[in-house]
C-alpha cells in the first residue's frame, strides 16, 4: 500500500492558471451559444441572399422590413433576457405577457387625462408595479413552495383580469386600446430612428444585454444564480441565499418585461389589452431562451445565446408574415422549435460529453 | 481556554417528529475542535434526520443546537453554512454541469466577495482576491488528487472522485465544523483507506471538528475519537471505538446486522 503521490509543484502552479491552450480559442469552443451563433448566421445569410436574388418573392432585405425587425427583435430579446436569467436560476415566469401589458398600461393611464402625472413619475410608477409583480411571483414560489410554473400561471390570469377590468368599454363590452403619447422626447429616446434601419430599441437592447452579461458573468449574483439553478441543496450548503437570489431574478424578469412593454407602447402609440391574452409572448421568450442554449432545468445559459435565440424566432415570424403564411403556423413552429431545442440541449449535449 | 469551556458544537434535547413518527428523540451530542465523532446506527435510526436538523435543512420540533455557544437551531441552512458548518450529502450533490475546478472555486469565492465595480473594471483588488481563491482551489484539489481532473465536468467523474470533490468543496467554504454523510459510500478498500488519512489530516490542518455518519465500520472504528450509537431516534450508547465494539447491546443493535 503506497500513499499516492501528491501534486508536484509544477502541477500546483498550473492549477492556479486557467486550463492550457489558447484562451481565446478555448473560450470560443466552450461557449455554450456557439451552435446558435452558427445557426443564426446561416439562416440570416440565406434569407438575405435569397431576398437579394429574388426581391419580388421575398422582401426580407428591404429597408422597410429591416426597420420593422430592428424595432421588433429588441422587444422580444429584452423579455427573453429576463426570462432567461430566471430560467438559469431554475424558475419560470409565464406571466410576462401580463407584465408586458400592465406596466405600460399604468404609465399610459397615470400620465394622461384626469391623472396627468409627469411622465417621469408615471415611469417610476410603472417600475414599481413591475417590481411588485416580480416580488409577488418570487414570494409565492419561494415562501409558499408553489412551483413557479403554477404560481406565475396564477398571476398571469390575475393580471389579465385587472387589465380587462380597467380597459372594459361599458357599451361594447370589449376592452379598449389605451392611447399612449408620452411626448416627443421620450418617443425619440425609446423609439427614435438612429440611422437607416437602426432604431433606438437596438441601443436599449445592447444596454440591457451588457447589464445582463455583467450580472451573469462578472458579478456574484450570476455566480449565485448559476449555483442555485445547478443544484439547490448544494447551493444552500455552500451558503448561497437561494430564496433571495430567486426573488431577485423574478423581479429582474418582471422589470425587463415591463420595460419591453413600454418600448412597444411608445412605438405603436397605444397599449393593447388583448396582448396580455393572445400574444403568446411567454412562449416566444421561452423558445428564444431554450434555442439559445439555456438549460430548461437551470444552471446553464448565456446572454448572447438568448439574444440570438430571439433574433431567430423573430426572423422566422417575420419571414412567415412576408410569405403570407397563416398565422397559426408560427405558434406550431414555436412549440416544435422549443421541444427540438430541449432535445438538442440535453440529449446531444450529454452524448458530446462522453 | 474558552475553547475548552465552550464546545464547538453542542446539541441538547434535539427532537424531530414526522407525523406520528418520532425520528429523533432528545438527542445530545458534543463536538470539540480537532475531534472526530462518529454517528452510527441501523437504517431509519435517525442519523440523517439528526444531520439535517443540525445543518438547518430540517427544523427541529424541540431542542437546541449551539455553535461555539451561539444558538443556531432557528436559522436558515444557508446562514448556518456561512457561520461555519459545512456538510456533504448522502449520494452527492455536485454542480454537475460545472467543472471540478469551478465546483471548488464557487464555494471558495463565497468567502471572498468582490464588488460590482471591481468585477466590471477588473481592478488589482479583484486580481488579488481571484489569486487567493485560485490558490485555495489548487491546494484543495491537490489534497484529494483531483488536480489532474480540474477541467473535467464534475458529473463525469467516477463516484468515488465525486465524493472527494464534494468533501473539498465543503472545505472550500472555510468551515469550523465538517459534517460528512456516508463519505465512504461507493468507495473501494484502498479509497476508503485514503479517505481515512485525508479526514484525520484535515482536522488538524484546518482546525476542524468533524462528525461522520457512516456504515463502513472499518472506517468508523479507525477514524473516530468517540462514537455515538443511535437506534430508533435515541442514543443507546456513547464511547470510544473500543468500548463500542465491546458493548453487547451495541453488537445486538447494530454490529449484529453485519
Amino acid at each position: 500500500m503506497s500513499t499516492p503521490a501528491g501534486p508536484t509543484n509544477a502541477e500546483l502552479a498550473a492549477l492556479r492558471r486557467p486550463a492550457a491552450g489558447n484562451p481565446t480559442w478555448r473560450a470560443v469552443r466552450n461557449y455554450q451559444a456557439i451552435n446558435i451563433v452558427v445557426l443564426v448566421t446561416l439562416f440570416l445569410g440565406f434569407c438575405t441572399g435569397y431576398s437579394l436574388l429574388y426581391p419580388d418573392q421575398l422582401r426580407f432585405a428591404s429597408l422597410g422590413n429591416l426597420s420593422v425587425l430592428s424595432q421588433q427583435v429588441p422587444v422580444t430579446a429584452i423579455v427573453a433576457i429576463g426570462v432567461g436569467l430566471l430560467m438559469i436560476g431554475g424558475e419560470f415566469d409565464i406571466a410576462v405577457a401580463g407584465t408586458f401589458t400592465l406596466v405600460p398600461f399604468v404609465v399610459a393611464i397615470t400620465s394622461a387625462g384626469s391623472w396627468g402625472w409627469p411622465i417621469g413619475v408615471s415611469l417610476l410608477a410603472g417600475l414599481a408595479v413591475a417590481l411588485l409583480i416580480g416580488l409577488m411571483n418570487g414570494m409565492i414560489t419561494t415562501r409558499l413552495g408553489i412551483p413557479s410554473f403554477i404560481a406565475t400561471l396564477g398571476t398571469m390570469f390575475f393580471m389579465r383580469g385587472v387589465i380587462r377590468f380597467v380597459s372594459l368599454n361599458p357599451t361594447t363590452k370589449q376592452p379598449d386600446n389605451i392611447a399612449f403619447f408620452p411626448g416627443d422626447a421620450l418617443k425619440a429616446l425609446l423609439g427614435g430612428q438612429i440611422i437607416g434601419p437602426i432604431y433606438a430599441q437596438m441601443l436599449w437592447l445592447i444596454g440591457v444585454a451588457l447589464i445582463g452579461y455583467a450580472l451573469l458573468n462578472r458579478h456574484r449574483f450570476g455566480n449565485h444564480l448559476l449555483l442555485t439553478g445547478g443544484n439547490r441543496d448544494a447551493a444552500v450548503a455552500v451558503g448561497v441565499p437561494v430564496r433571495n437570489v430567486k426573488v431577485t431574478a423574478f423581479m429582474l424578469c418582471a422589470v425587463t418585461a415591463g420595460f419591453a412593454g413600454i418600448l412597444q407602447g411608445v412605438r405603436i402609440n397605444q397599449v393593447e389589452p388583448s396582448f396580455a391574452t393572445i400574444s403568446g409572448l411567454e412562449l416566444k421568450a421561452i423558445a428564444a431562451v431554450v434555442v439559445g442554449g439555456t438549460s430548461l432545468f437551470g444552471g446553464r445559459g448565456a446572454i448572447l445565446g438568448i439574444i440570438l435565440g430571439a433574433v431567430l424566432i423573430e426572423t422566422v415570424d417575420n419571414i412567415l408574415v412576408l410569405i403570407s403564411a397563416p398565422e397559426t403556423i408560427f405558434k406550431g413552429f414555436l412549440g416544435a422549435t422549443t421541444i427540438l431545442a430541449v432535445i438538442l440541449n440535453t440529449v446531444i449535449g450529454r452524448r458530446a460529453r462522453r | 481556554m474558552s475553547e475548552a469551556a465552550v464546545p464547538l458544537l453542542e446539541t441538547s434535547g434535539l427532537t424531530k417528529i414526522f407525523g406520528r413518527l418520532t425520528a429523533l428523540r432528545s438527542q445530545s451530542i458534543t463536538v470539540r475542535t480537532g475531534e472526530i465523532v462518529g454517528v452510527i446506527g441501523p437504517n431509519g435510526s435517525g442519523k440523517s434526520t439528526f444531520f439535517n436538523c443540525v445543518t438547518g435543512f430540517l427544523r427541529p420540533n424541540a431542542g437546541e443546537v449551539r455553535l461555539s455557544g451561539q444558538p443556531i437551531q432557528n436559522l436558515p441552512p444557508m446562514k448556518i453554512a456561512r457561520l461555519g458548518i459545512a456538510r456533504t450529502f448522502q449520494g452527492t450533490r455536485l454542480f454537475a454541469g460545472l467543472t471540478v475546478r469551478e465546483n471548488v472555486r464557487a464555494a471558495a469565492q463565497l468567502r471572498h466577495p468582490s464588488s460590482m465595480l471591481d468585477a466590471v473594471l477588473g481592478t488589482p483588488r479583484l486580481r488579488a482576491v481571484e489569486d487567493k481563491v485560485d490558490a485555495m482551489t489548487a491546494e484543495l484539489l491537490g489534497l484529494v488528487d483531483l488536480h489532474r481532473q480540474a477541467d473535467r465536468r464534475a458529473g463525469d467523474l467516477p463516484y468515488g472522485d465525486q465524493r472527494r470533490l464534494e468533501l473539498v468543496r465543503a472545505l472550500a467554504t472555510g468551515p469550523r465544523l465538517l459534517m460528512l454523510d456516508e463519505p465512504a459510500a461507493g468507495m473501494d478498500a484502498a479509497e476508503t483507506r485514503r479517505l481515512l488519512e485525508l479526514i484525520s489530516d484535515i482536522r488538524h490542518r484546518y482546525k476542524l471538528g468533524v462528525i461522520v455518519v457512516e456504515h463502513d465500520m472499518d472506517l468508523i472504528m479507525n477514524l473516530c475519537d468517540r462514537i455515538q450509537v443511535l437506534a430508533a431516534g435515541e442514543t443507546v450508547f456513547e464511547g470510544t471505538p473500543a468500548a463500542v465494539q465491546a458493548h453487547p447491546r451495541v453488537r445486538e443493535v447494530y454490529l449484529g446486522h453485519e
